[in-house]
């Protein structure tokens, strides 16, 4: 799987998990908004209803209509108790909760409840305001922490939030290579079980062309007995060509990396060639630079193999009217301290090819894509990639179409 | 042993591919040729014929070729028998299977039948160290005669060198066809012949003056340029 995939994967999820993130806050706002501002009265509007005064001695303590009204929505009461802890005012007070208050109580009901009921305290001077809810209405909890706990705290949690996030985008990449893995390795699967299925028929077919075209006399059935042939054979470097393309796509084949001598090569691939009975109207050469004979490069023979027939098979294919195909090893001159050494071309002075279709042979490959330009280029393009070395289509001069490898 | 003589067992359960080898075989004049569908046919057959050579298909209804191979024939008495494989799977796995468990050749298919009678031979002459008695070769004016390392042109009497002979023998077997640099140079000197391409031109200049009315002119020895020779 590409790189690029993998990012575009990774961008996708961190925006989801952005957007998911504003929206819960959004409802977490509203949720808290409705349920609890609401059904709870703050200190500071505590002190706003409540006026505590000192009139000749004796301490008043007034609630305004505003107070009430607000008290009676929540279904709440409250009562003020002076120093000493003796109720001096009271309001929707249940029965059982007027009395005086010790200290420890105080300081329980404070911390805690007060008979069950949930209450908040508010310090008005010398007086304490009790503003106390419905039973089972209100979650209270008394935390004590220690401050060093808390400073830890405040850079452990960033920190585990941040390995949180690595885990899930991990294990989501994970997942997805390896379902994109399992769905290649179908893949592969499917194309090889498919080419041995027709390996087998394909075998009786080439078999009894050739020996049709051995026996029968020179004539139109003789013809069509080495038409038969000749396509059967091409059905066979297809399937060849699909098998290797897509064990290279997939990394999955099993190739060699050993010593090649490049020049004797090219030179058995082409004798082979012509001895397999090129027509005439091909002419073929082959041209190495003398100081390359027994030039050595590293690769996979097998591979390099299939990147020279199935360029000259292009360079045959494609100029059925004949053509003069040329298949060179040059030496290079360095020009920059990283330019390859060697060249390898295959070269004709056929048809050529369009600038549009020069173009799409000159770019790069789409590995989902079958083919942009025929199975066979495509397969020289993976060659070229695996084994490191660059590749090149032109236009040769004066027709025809060239293509270079550097080494 | 003459290599026509040698009895084949061929094993496939593809009746129709079957029936084609066999033909093809007998045509190539192996006269005796046996075939098998399965591995339990095939174990029969064993027990009842000497075979020569075995060609085995790797995907058997009853069993797997490579299997068969390792249990039946390198395990028993049959171990000496050479075993081709013809394989519909994927060319480098084949390879490095049969050939890793000791198998003399494998062949993918769909092969051309003149692929498939190539390794038959060489698999036969190689086991039986069988030498193929090359045929005199007349080409025009020139006749060359192997049983006497001689060269007849114009009816005067030539005689071959060892070097002479080995290349025009190779060039013979191939006659027609060209034979590259590197295969004449690996039968001259089969143990390395790193540098050696200027003395190769050096016995093929010197075959030219005794087959060729005009050496500079070669008719029968051509060279193709940077490719290697062809003898027609």
């Amino acid at each position: 799987m590409k790189i690029r995939n993998i990012l575009s994967g990774l961008v996708l999820l961190l925006l989801t998990a952005f957007v998911l993130f504003i929206l819960e806050i959004g409802i977490l706002y509203q949720v808290s908004y409705h349920y609890n501002m609401n059904a709870r009265i703050y200190s500071h509007e505590v002190t706003g209803f409540v006026t505590i005064a000192d009139e000749k001695g004796k301490t008043v303590v007034t609630l305004s209509k505003e107070g009430e009204k607000k008290l009676t929505e929540c279904s709440a009461f409250l009562f003020v108790l002076n120093e000493n802890g003796k109720i001096i005012y009271d309001y929707q007070v249940p029965g059982e909760l007027i009395h005086d208050y010790s200290l420890t109580e105080v300081a329980s009901f404070t911390r805690w409840y007060l008979s069950d009921y949930p209450v908040t305290t508010v310090i008005m001077g010398e007086n304490l305001v009790i503003v106390g809810y419905p039973r089972n209405s209100m979650w209270k909890y008394q935390i004590n922490q220690s401050l060093i706990y808390t400073q830890a705290i405040t850079w452990i949690y960033p920190l585990l939030v941040l390995v949180n996030i690595v885990t899930i985008i991990l294990v989501s990449v994970l997942r997805t290579r390896f379902l994109a893995g399992k769905k290649e390795q179908e893949r592969t699967e499917w194309i090889a079980g498919v080419s041995h299925d027709i390996r087998t028929p394909l075998t009786i077919v080439l078999g009894n062309a050739n020996s049709l075209k051995e026996k029968l006399p020179e004539g139109e059935n003789a013809k069509k007995a080495e038409m038969i042939e000749r396509e059967a054979l091409r059905i066979r470097a297809l399937i060849s060509n699909l098998n290797t393309s897509n064990k290279l796509a997939y990394g999955i084949g099993k190739w060699e990396r050993q010593e090649v001598n490049l020049s004797a090569l090219l030179r058995s691939e082409m004798i082979e060639m012509i001895n397999r009975g090129l027509p005439e109207h091909y002419a073929v050469e082959l041209e190495i630079d003398e100081m390359l004979e027994n030039l050595i490069v590293k690769g996979d023979r097998m591979l390099i193999q299939r990147l020279l027939e199935n360029l000259i098979d292009n360079a045959v294919v494609h100029n059925p009217q004949g053509c003069h195909i040329r298949v060179g090893l040059q030496l290079r001159q360095r020009i920059r301290p990283f330019t390859k050494k060697y060249l390898l071309y295959v070269a004709d002075d056929g048809s050529g090819v369009s600038a549009q279709q020069l173009r799409k042979l000159s770019a790069g490959m789409q590995e989902s894509k079958l083919a942009e330009h025929g199975l066979g280029t495509r397969l020289v393009k993976q060659i070229a990639k695996y084994h490191h070395w660059r590749i090149r289509f032109c236009a040769n001069s004066p027709s025809g179409l060239i293509c270079m490898i550097d080494l | 042993m003459k290599i026509s003589d040698c009895h084949i067992l061929l094993v496939d359960d593809e009746k129709n591919l079957l029936y084609m080898v066999r033909d093809l075989l007998k045509e190539e004049g192996y006269s005796a040729v046996d075939t098998a569908v399965s591995c339990k046919e095939a174990e029969k057959k064993l027990t009842e014929n000497q075979y020569a050579l075995v060609i085995l298909d790797v995907m058997l209804p009853d069993g797997n070729g490579f299997s068969f191979f390792q249990e039946q024939i390198r395990e028993k008495d049959y171990s000496g028998i050479p075993v081709i494989f013809l394989s519909a799977r994927d060319e480098n796995e084949a390879k490095l299977k049969g050939l890793g468990l000791g198998a003399d050749d494998y062949i993918t298919k769909p092969f051309l039948p003149q692929e498939l009678m190539l390794r038959v031979k060489a698999v036969l002459m190689r086991t039986y160290r069988l030498e193929e008695i090359q045929q005199d070769l007349q080409l025009q004016n020139v006749m060359i005669r192997f049983d006497d390392s001689t060269i007849i042109r114009d009816g005067k009497v030539q005689t071959m060198t060892a070097k002479e002979y080995m290349l025009l023998r190779k060039l013979a077997e191939n006659k027609g066809k060209i034979v590259s640099i590197d295969s004449l140079c690996d039968t001259l000197w089969p143990d390395g012949s790193y540098g050696l391409e200027s003395s190769l031109m050096v016995h093929i200049r010197h075959i030219r003056e005794k087959i060729e009315a005009d050496p500079s002119r070669p008719e029968h020895l051509i060279t193709m340029r940077g490719l290697g020779y062809k003898l027609c």
